[in-house]
């Protein structure tokens, strides 16, 4: 059997099922984090590898973090295609937590400064001594990708998209 | 005593390590290697946080050195402790900060420096940045 062509190598596409939410760790997702980047970093550049690393791992932990119904599972898929690069994950989901996304994602979209938004989130959470609420804004701000959501049936999905110019 | 740890472990695996030593001439010297990616990673790092000040207010040097290009990720609740520690840090050490960063990593390009810009203007006023390439040799 012949080894994929480097080429035919970048185009793998990967899907992930776990459930139940509960059992989850933040630790586990950095570990699948870390799969998927030594996977993809045979065959791109560290910083793309290293995207995916940071998308997988923020939009699971936000599915941990945040998830309200528990005992359901998170699917996680990733694709790059040569102009693209796709991490989406969708996990059951009630209307509130929809809407939580949803502002997070319009506040971005409408801001002028991202930057300034993440600094400004930082520094309120830290006044308030609470912490998380930054995985979002840092997919955006860090990484460049653009964030859509779709929520249907009680399936909340949240898709990180980065347009590739040379991956 | 002239170095103070503080350790991040998953099982009996040691996953960070946050190292703060003492450099000629008058120079603190803080570096960061591995991954930060637990989510409890301030509670973690708290004994190291308080160690760190209450060592920085035994003697406290001019300047410091933060190494990160050790450093491989960090999550974003992570975030607020790197600030923890570096508020300690510039809080304690009156004079310029040299930032070793890696030059091919969007946290460490595009994320810690607006971690610093979230600490205060003063704060980015004295920061100076000596980017690394990754496997590259260290420069002093």
């Amino acid at each position: 059997m012949s080894e994929p062509s480097k080429e035919d190598r970048r185009r793998l596409a990967a899907s992930l099922s776990m459930q139940p939410v509960e059992c989850m760790t933040t630790a586990a997702a950095g570990l699948v984090a870390s799969f998927l980047n030594g996977l993809f970093r045979e065959v791109h550049s560290r910083r793309l590898a290293t995207r995916i690393y940071v998308g997988v791992s923020e939009l699971l932990t936000n599915v941990l973090q945040h998830a309200t119904v528990r005992d359901g599972e998170v699917n996680l898929n990733l694709h790059l295609q040569p102009d693209c690069l796709s991490v989406k994950v969708q996990n059951r989901a009630s209307i509130e937590e929809y809407e939580k996304v949803q502002a997070i994602v319009e506040a971005l979209a409408a801001s002028e400064s991202p930057q300034a938004l993440f600094v400004r989130t930082l520094r309120d959470r830290r006044d308030q001594h609470e912490e998380g609420g930054l995985g979002l804004i840092r997919l955006v701000v860090e990484c460049k990708f653009q964030l859509t959501i779709q929520y249907s049936d009680d399936l909340l999905t949240i898709e990180a998209k980065l347009p590739l110019v040379d991956p | 005593m002239n170095e103070v740890c503080g350790r991040i472990y998953e099982g009996t695996r040691r996953v960070f390590l946050a190292q703060t030593t003492r450099s000629e001439p008058d120079t603190l010297v803080v570096s960061f290697e591995g991954m930060i990616r637990v989510d409890d990673s301030g509670k973690v790092l708290s004994g190291y946080i308080k160690e760190l000040d209450r060592f920085l207010s035994e003697k406290t040097e001019s300047n410091a050195i933060l190494d990160f290009t050790k450093l491989q990720f960090c999550n974003s609740t992570g975030f607020y402790t790197v600030m923890d520690i570096l508020e300690v840090v510039y809080r304690r050490v009156p004079g310029r900060v040299l930032i070793r960063r890696l030059v091919d990593d969007d946290w460490h390009t595009e994320t810690l420096p607006l971690l610093l810009v979230a600490l205060g203007r003063d704060v980015a006023a004295r920061t100076d940045y000596q980017d690394v390439n990754e496997g590259a040799a260290d420069v002093s």
